[in-house]
């Protein structure tokens, strides 16, 4: 039926879509917040701290990403966190055992993809709750990273496995190019293949989808592996960053990976939101972190003030979406 | 909205702006401290420590520009790496780092050293660190080992380990000094060991588990003094007067609870005294003082004195320092006697 | 006494649009008011306004000559105006009777337990008054559209309402259960009730309403008692114009076999059905809801396996259980029964919602062409006169004829051989309806073969080459154009036809 007369038949949407708005949102508060951080702290505009806040949201950006395709499908990715640690312990090890890096970087990629495999099975083949099935390899994933370090780290010296995630040209680390990188090739997937529009199409209606012959199941299978290729590549970077293999790396990531991609405007309900707004929600979580630690704010507010930011935004989206419906 | 979101940032520029002092004083002496977590008892004792001596300091010396703010990484190894690279950046006099892990940290050594920061390791002691802050894990755990060992009346004896998070290093040297410390006697079995992570919470369902998995059991052991609050409502509970609790860190309410509850061993750390002597050892350090390069915090095992008279007549070594419990409270009240201006004048 | 509500000089505008202007509306106990007008001629926002879902900008509504402030939905309640939705608000997992007295329920005297007997009991009293037979202990899951839709109206009826607004109530309802609801509404009437009936079917206006209002453009054009006004004046006024007669020419089918079914069968839902489809051919499928022809249609696009039989397309045996994939890969397509459930993506874009079978068919260099998904986009929204603002814009504001043209225009390609089509007109206004049925013929013209599922059996008889009737999962006879007989079919889908009498 008809919701409101005659404005459904012409152009219901306003000027501006809900996503560019965000996208202006975004862009607004990172001026504001980069401005206020300048101004309480003539360092943050330094190059050094710019590399710094780069390099230490690197692999957020990464994770992240690979959390939108997972959430343009509907799904979301619990596991990614604990992926970072069991893949990077897997090519440590690999590492360590065969002395090749090439080995390592593939042994760390194919764990993460492993675990990615088990998520899009039980999550696009037997239609299990992405959450209980993510929740449920999120503590395997960490179990088993236990497991095979033995709960304690292991020092990685290979300099071509350290390269990544360790190295910097001048003020900028070699990890920032490498993430633009992935964001082109992502961008690429995600608007320019069939892949890509599977993503979407399994998300906005995984019926319609199925009914149109896209086989969503399958690609729900590879969006989760996907997911587990990238966490495999984090590892990489993680590893390289602090020269060890950890068992405990990427506490917390996902959760951190979620905020952004929520932030970036992504629907938890699938099908709407762009690689693009991720990007700015990263970096609008990462300005914040290093701006708080940047200005000595006290910690117990640093969680306070996260809190408050994602509600701030997410209360403005519900408050345009309404404007926009009548 | 906007306006909600720019007053929350103002708010933090706000503390920022009193928060973090960078004047070109002549003689200044700033100070960061990056630590592992903010909300456990024992680090908001520890914290809180640090920043009263802080101002304590800084109101004792006027002509010294004392400055020192802290940094909590909640339990994430990548969240510690970028705040230490942000602190390098920010060039402070001298940086003490309670390292998840150490290996990791490394290479941000002798970056901050390159950057002429004093890089003091907190806990795990590092090689390449100009100074290491230690606290005897492996002995403070032999000495409850012992300790249980005089107390435990020589008849077969239960007892249940509560650890740390798995691989972490102060957590492992604990275990290990208890285990050391037990196995100088032969009627101790341990039944059980478990890690709790540092939780409280997760440590009661674990002591909950044990009380109905072992009926026999004679004692709880932690490496924290974080599980013995759980572990002392369940023994009440559960009407096991006569279980033992074995603590380690010299939370006040623990050490209260030895008079005359369960509690019949601690370590006396105490977070307070840990905060206090971190600038102690800053301000020697900026005077000029030659210290140690790792330098022992000084940690007794805490006993009530009747407790320790039986412990020598059961065998326990007379060489190992004991404070009793008053005197236990008494210094982790008052850290500032200790480690305050007036210790350094 | 008699009840009315009077409606005078309503206004409401969206924005700069004028979506309701100086409209007076009346509706009296005891009488049917058809309520009618294209999609976006106001009729919904009248009753949103009467409902209190939105707040009028201007005019009065009075109830037995009285103001009356409508603020929000529970004032219009408070009156005893409810209103029946085509989506049903009754909880799956509950009784009838819980469903009826929910947040009313009756307990016994003194007690916190529910009087489930007296509860019951009251609502067979009720659906008794009202000539109508239903176990008011079954649950809700278990119902047919039709009965959840008494419910819904048992529910009002219970609850004080004199006034019931019911919107498209029959357009997900098979003849047996439309005949049932007329007889329900002619009892309503009797007992003093009025009915606010919003509907496109001139048939069923005519053969229930007191009066007709036609609305167009925000503007009451016509309000008339039924007797002195007739069909063709008012589906007139409702476009402006006079709608053509869509008159069939005949025409022969003499294409190649491209679909073949022999002895299909599944369990409990259809039986030993044998038929042929040639190319360029309109087959339609018709019967009673249940009947089991919406399936046999699925299986044919490979939506379901559990089947025993031969179906052969373009002389290949298909294989049970290939998925829609394959079809879809085969050059067959599809277009659901339910759009919003599973014909459209409602967050994407118009162009993305079109694009998507054809992602393959775009790509150079293994990427997508995009100007040639802009191009194949246009050209669909032109060839189904689908009207959108942009391709840029989400699905989900269009109107559902347009949705479903949309729906259609994915099918539109050349490599398009076999089209199955799930009642294709459901829940959409005339005009839309008019150029579904257009482009359903030149699909045929093109060499298409179509089979078609309707329960619409004037939609059946002006559209189709061959008919097949089923009646509970077998299918009775075959029709072919012109020699249609509409009360053999009838006779036939009811169950009562010659051959089955035989």
């Amino acid at each position: 039926m008809e919701t409101a007369g005659k404005t459904t038949e012409q152009s219901p949407s306003p000027a501006i879509s809900a996503l560019a708005m965000r996208y202006l949102v975004l862009a607004a508060l990172i001026v504001i917040a980069s401005l206020g951080f300048g101004f309480a702290n003539e360092n943050f505009f330094s190059l050094a701290n710019i590399g710094i806040l780069l390099r230490s949201i690197s692999v957020l950006f990464i994770v992240s990403m690979a959390m939108t395709f997972v959430m343009l499908t509907g799904g979301i990715d619990l596991s990614v966190g604990s992926n970072v640690a069991f893949a990077g312990g897997v090519g440590v090890i690999a590492l360590t055992a065969t002395g090749s890096a090439p080995v390592g970087f593939l042994a760390a990629i194919l764990a993460g993809m492993s675990i990615g495999l088990i998520n899009g099975i039980f999550v696009g083949r037997m239609k299990l709750s992405a959450f209980m099935v993510t929740l449920a390899t999120f503590a395997l994933a960490r179990g088993l990273a236990l497991v095979i370090y033995d709960a304690d780290s292991i020092n990685v010296s290979n300099a071509i496995f350290l390269w990544l995630g360790g190295t910097s040209w001048g003020n900028v680390p070699v990890v920032i190019p490498f993430v633009v990188l992935v964001f082109a090739v992502l961008s690429v997937v995600l608007y320019r293949t069939t892949f890509g529009r599977d993503v979407y199409a399994a998300g906005a209606n995984f019926k319609t989808a199925f009914v149109l012959g896209r086989r969503p199941e399958r690609t729900l299978v590879w969006v989760y592996i996907l997911s587990g290729a990238l966490a495999g590549l984090s590892a990489i970077i993680t590893v390289g960053r602090v020269s060890s293999g950890q068992p405990w790396a990427g506490l917390y990531l996902e959760f951190d990976a979620i905020t952004a991609v929520i932030l970036g405007g992504t629907s938890l309900f699938g099908g709407r939101g762009r690689l693009f707004g991720t990007i700015l929600g990263v970096l609008l979580y990462g300005i914040i972190i290093n701006g708080l630690v940047l200005t000595g704010t006290n910690p117990y507010l640093q969680s306070l003030i996260k809190g408050a930011i994602l509600l701030s935004v997410v209360l403005l989206d519900s408050w345009t979406q309404r404007g926009k419906q009548r | 909205m906007t306006l909600k979101s720019t007053s929350a940032l103002a708010a933090v520029f706000a503390a920022a702006a009193t928060g973090s002092a960078f004047a070109g004083n002549d003689d200044a002496l700033d100070i960061v401290f990056i630590n592992d977590g903010h909300v456990a008892p024992y680090h908001v004792a520890w914290l809180a420590g640090f920043e009263d001596a802080i101002a304590a300091y800084g109101e004792a010396f006027p002509d010294l520009e004392i400055s020192g703010r802290w940094l909590s990484a909640e339990g994430s190894l990548e969240r510690m790496i970028q705040q230490a690279e942000v602190t390098i950046n920010e060039a402070p006099d001298i940086m003490f780092v309670n390292a998840i892990n150490v290996d990791a940290f490394e290479p941000l050594v002798a970056q901050a050293q390159d950057a002429g920061i004093t890089w003091i390791a907190v806990h795990s002691a590092m090689e390449s660190a100009d100074y290491s802050f230690t606290l005897g894990d492996i002995t403070n755990g032999r000495n409850q080992g012992m300790a249980m060992c005089a107390l435990s009346g020589g008849e077969p004896f239960q007892v249940a380990i509560m650890l740390g998070q798995a691989g972490n290093p102060s957590g492992e040297a604990r275990r290990q000094g208890i285990l050391e410390g037990i196995s100088t006697c032969d009627n101790i079995e341990v039944v059980a060991e478990q890690p709790a992570d540092w939780d409280t919470v997760r440590a009661q369902s674990i002591a909950e588990n044990w009380m109905t998995q072992f009926p026999e059991l004679d004692a709880i052991s932690g490496v924290t003094d974080a599980y013995m609050y759980p572990s002392l409502a369940i023994a009440a509970n559960s009407g096991r007067s006569d279980l033992q609790l074995y603590g380690y860190d010299g939370d006040i309410p623990i050490l209260e609870q030895m008079r005359d509850g369960p509690v019949m061993a601690d370590i006396l750390l105490s977070g307070t005294r840990e905060g206090w002597n971190f600038v102690q050892m800053a301000y020697r350090l900026h005077r000029g003082d030659e210290l140690e390069k790792v330098y022992d915090f000084f940690t007794p095992l805490v006993l009530t004195e009747e407790n320790h008279r039986l412990a020598l007549e059961n065998g326990f070594p007379e060489n190992i320092e004991v404070y009793s419990v008053d005197q236990a409270l008494d210094v982790a009240a008052n850290g500032f006697r200790e480690f305050g201006p007036d210790s350094v004048r | 006494m008699t009840h009315r509500i009077d409606m005078t000089g309503i206004g409401k505008s969206f924005f700069a649009t004028r979506a309701l202007d100086d409209v007076d509306f009346s509706c009296v106990a005891g009488e049917v008011h058809a309520l009618v007008g294209l999609n976006g001629a106001g009729k919904s926002t009248l009753m949103k306004v009467l409902g209190g879902a939105i707040e009028r900008d201007q005019g009065r509504i009075e109830m037995d000559g009285r103001d009356v402030a409508i603020t929000g939905p529970a004032d219009a309640r408070a009156i005893g105006v409810a209103m029946i939705h085509q989506e049903y608000s009754l909880i799956d997992e509950l009784t009838v009777y819980d469903n009826i007295f929910l947040g009313r329920e009756l307990h016994r005297k003194g007690t916190p337990f529910l009087n489930k007997a007296e509860m019951a009991r009251r609502v067979r009293a009720e659906l008794k008054r009202f000539g109508l037979s239903l176990d008011p202990g079954r649950l809700v899951r278990d119902l047919n559209s039709g009965e959840k839709q008494i419910v819904e109206i048992m529910r009002a009826l219970m609850s004080e309402a004199w006034l019931i607004v019911m919107d498209e109530p029959t357009s997900a309802l098979s003849e047996g259960d439309k005949e049932r609801l007329f007889h329900f509404i002619r009892r309503m009437k009797s007992e003093g009730v009025a009915i606010i009936y919003i509907s496109h079917h001139m048939p069923e206006i005519f053969g229930i309403a007191e009066r007709v209002t036609v609305m167009r453009d925000g503007r009451i054009v016509l309000s008339e008692r039924t007797t002195d006004t007739t069909e063709e004046a008012v589906i007139s006024s409702m476009s402006g114009s006079e709608l053509d007669d869509f008159v069939k020419p005949h025409k022969a089918a003499e294409g190649e076999i491209l679909l073949s079914v022999r002895n299909v069968s599944k369990t409990a839902t259809y039986h030993d059905v044998s038929f042929d489809l040639r190319q360029g051919e309109i087959l339609m499928l018709t019967g009673l809801r249940g009947c089991g022809a919406p399936e046999l249609a699925k299986t044919v696009f490979g939506l379901d396996d559990g089947y025993r039989g031969d179906i052969a397309y373009r002389d290949v045996r298909l294989k049970p259980g290939r998925g829609p994939a394959a079809a879809v890969r085969d050059g067959m397509g599809l277009v659901t029964e339910n759009r919003d459930t599973n014909g459209i993506l409602a967050p994407l874009s118009v162009r993305d919602n079109i694009a998507l079978p054809f992602l393959e068919k775009s790509l150079s260099f293994g990427l997508i062409d995009n100007t040639r998904i802009e191009r194949l986009v246009d050209r669909a929204i032109r060839d189904t006169s689908a009207k959108t603002s942009s391709p840029s814009q989400e699905i989900r504001f269009l109107s559902g004829g347009n949705k479903q043209k949309i729906c259609f225009s994915r099918w539109l390609d050349r490599d398009l051989e076999l089209l199955v089509l799930l009642e294709p007109t459901r829940g959409i206004d005339v005009h839309a309806k008019a150029d579904i049925y257009r482009i359903i013929e030149e699909l045929a013209e093109r060499g298409v073969g179509l089979l078609i599922l309707s329960y619409e059996i004037d939609e059946v008889v002006m559209l189709a080459d061959r008919v097949i009737t089923f009646y509970e999962g077998r299918s009775i006879s075959e029709y072919v154009h012109p020699h249609f007989d509409k009360d053999r079919m009838l006779a036939d889908i009811a169950g009562t036809g010659p051959e089955q009498a035989a």
